[in-house]
């Protein structure tokens, strides 16, 4: 089979990027997805919050999969729902896997990576104790309630304060059972402040900032959990422990981004973020290959996964319709206080380029600094920045022209640090 | 440590129903000041209110938008949030389904009740009102995708 295009994932950001290539005139388009329906993560995500920068109306996840779901049809775009893509190469030649057709290879001109993320199992947190059953991620919990229809436990103690966690609180309280608490690691919650207020505050589930799991007990089924405080080094402090009767727990402790394709392609992945580096329109190291949404950079609010995916949509049409773009790359890092930025590299300078980036610590009273070599060429004032809540600068085509070097240098300045 | 880490640590459930609202903020403040986060969009403004002396707002301050002073104003009297959760569907799948508008958090429980007492035909389409008046509430829950999609 050979395509104009393929975009695997059929999620939020699969759906936008296809959207938007059909929109510059490319109708041979092919989108992969594993699952037995599109719309990604969104479809468990029952509770609302998207949609609200796009749409201008808050929607529940599977309300926002819909309406793209709905701009697909109407396009006609080709959708192979149930085919898991197994393989990719250098050469853009994907292979796949479904009931009908077997094992199977596209030649595609070019790939949209559009795969989204999953989280971090437990093995990787290496809690003492033993193994009982009850302890598993808080995204696994929220497909049990929100699609299966199944409450997994009573007293629930939730490890990692960051979204999922924080919206699974509330779901399972709702549902009848009795959160006990949320513990974080950190001495700040990665989740966003509306959802402390309204899915820990409303119903008065304390959030104990600075605690962690530090022993699992029970037999067969969790009975126990030792809680403890932690110093400033994250090391649980002796005689701090108690322990809080439960049936779950629940880990919220993080997504990785899904990139065992784009390993396979040859390309690198960024500590950072997980993903790998593109630039200003999504492309990757690879000619042609372009990524987008949270196989990129873990997003926390969909809106801006679907902008993303319209930018390596607007590319992905681009390349396939031949348009040479012109210019050294211009590196974007990442300074004082900054822990990653997206896009890594600026080609085109003769448009306004947006760089989304995510802060190390909680900072108060803030500049955000760009410079080059020689000077500070933009600063914004912040009162507040949290690792929780991306952020983004945009940068004017006269700022991108008049930066000397080769290296944008995104930073913090805090004033009364 | 960050001092807004303080302000949110230990959260705890205050002895009446109507539990939450940052205690430990409210109480940093005089009678006639308090702070909030709206929570209506994922911004997360932080208000500052201010207070007549009958309890009722005097000013917001901190909003990014009109939709943070009418926040502030029903959350100094009665707390305003919109509920979603699932129904079960008649083949045994789940619908995502969510209250047509807020309703008062003091209601939720009882909204809960009454959906999950539900049944509902699984050709239910996304929209279509599935409660009328949940809990007396005046708002409607209506189906938040297609029944048929819900596999
Ligand atoms: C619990 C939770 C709460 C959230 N709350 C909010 C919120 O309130 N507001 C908000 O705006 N955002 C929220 N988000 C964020 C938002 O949902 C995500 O940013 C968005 O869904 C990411 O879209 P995506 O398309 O990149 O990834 P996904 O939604 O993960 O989609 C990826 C798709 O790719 C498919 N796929 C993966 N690998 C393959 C393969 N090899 N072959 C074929 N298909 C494959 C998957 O099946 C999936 O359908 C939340 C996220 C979570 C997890
Ligand atoms: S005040 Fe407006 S912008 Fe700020 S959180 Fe509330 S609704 Fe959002």
């Amino acid at each position: 089979m050979k395509k104009q295009l393929v975009i695997i994932g059929g999620g939020p950001a699969g759906m936008a990027a296809a959207v938007a290539v059909r929109d510059h005139g490319i109708e041979d388009i092919l989108i992969l997805e594993r699952a037995a329906h599109p719309g990604g993560i969104l479809r468990q995500c029952i509770h609302s919050g998207f949609g609200l920068h796009k749409f201008k109306e808050e929607l529940t996840g599977p309300e926002y999969a819909w309406k793209y779901e709905q701009m697909i049809a109407e396009r006609g775009i080709e959708l192979m729902t149930g085919t898991m893509v197994i393989g990719l190469t250098q050469e853009k030649v994907v292979t796949a896997v479904n009931p009908a057709l077997g094992v199977f290879t596209v030649e595609a001109q070019a790939v949209i990576l559009a795969m989204g993320c999953r989280e971090r199992p437990r093995g990787a947190l290496n809690i003492p104790g033993t193994r009982p059953a009850g302890i598993l991620t808080a995204g696994t919990a929220q497909k049990f309630v929100n699609i299966d229809g199944y409450l997994p436990g009573k007293r629930v103690v939730i490890l990692g304060s960051g979204d999922i966690g924080l919206i699974m609180a509330r779901r399972m309280t709702l549902e009848g059972a009795k959160v006990e608490m949320v513990c974080e690691l950190l001495p700040y919650s990665g989740g966003l402040a509306r959802n402390i207020e309204q899915c820990l505050n409303d119903f008065g589930i304390p959030l104990l900032l600075s605690h962690t799991v530090t022993e699992i007990h029970g037999d067969r089924n969790l009975q126990t959990v030792t809680v403890s405080q932690v110093n400033t080094n994250r090391k649980p402090i002796p005689g701090t422990e108690r322990l809080v009767e439960c049936d779950t727990l629940l880990l919220s402790v993080g997504l990785i981004p899904e990139n065992e394709l784009t390993a396979m392609a040859g390309l690198t992945l960024e500590s950072t973020t997980g993903g790998t580096a593109v630039d200003e329109r999504r492309e990757t190291a690879i000619p042609g290959i372009f990524a987008c949404g949270n196989v990129l950079h873990v997003h926390d609010l969909v809106d801006f996964v679907s902008d993303e995916a319209e930018l390596a949509g607007h590319g992905a049409a681009a390349y396939i319709q031949g348009k040479a773009r012109k210019g050294r790359p211009l590196i974007v890092a990442a300074g004082t206080g900054v822990r990653y930025t997206v896009p890594r590299h600026v080609i085109e300078r003769s448009k306004p380029v947006k760089i989304y980036f995510r802060v190390t610590d909680v900072f108060r009273d803030a500049s955000v600094v760009v410079r080059d070599s020689r000077a500070v060429l933009f600063s914004q004032k912040k009162s507040r920045l949290a690792p929780g809540e991306m952020e983004s600068v945009t940068l004017a085509p006269e700022l991108l022209k008049r930066a000397s070097g080769d290296i944008l240098t995104v930073m913090l300045e805090v004033q009364n640090a | 440590m960050p001092e807004n880490a303080k302000k949110i640590s230990f959260a705890k459930c205050g002895e009446d129903s109507t539990c939450g609202t940052s205690r430990e903020r409210e109480a940093a403040y005089s009678g006639s000041k308090k702070e909030m986060t709206c929570v209506v969009c994922p911004t997360g403004c932080v208000l500052t209110i201010t207070l007549n002396a009958d309890k009722s707002v005097k000013s917001v301050t901190g909003n990014a938008c009109g939709r943070g002073v009418i926040y502030a104003e029903n959350e100094c009297v009665r707390p305003m949030r919109t509920l979603t959760t699932t129904a079960a569907l008649a083949n045994g799948r789940m619908l995502p389904v969510r209250t047509d508008r807020a309703v008062p958090r003091d209601t939720l429980i009882d909204c809960m009740r009454e959906i999950n007492r539900k049944i509902v035909a699984p050709t239910a389409k996304i929209y279509d009102i599935i409660i009328e008046n949940v809990a007396d509430t005046g708002a409607n829950v209506v189906a938040a995708a297609n029944g048929s999609d819900c596999a």
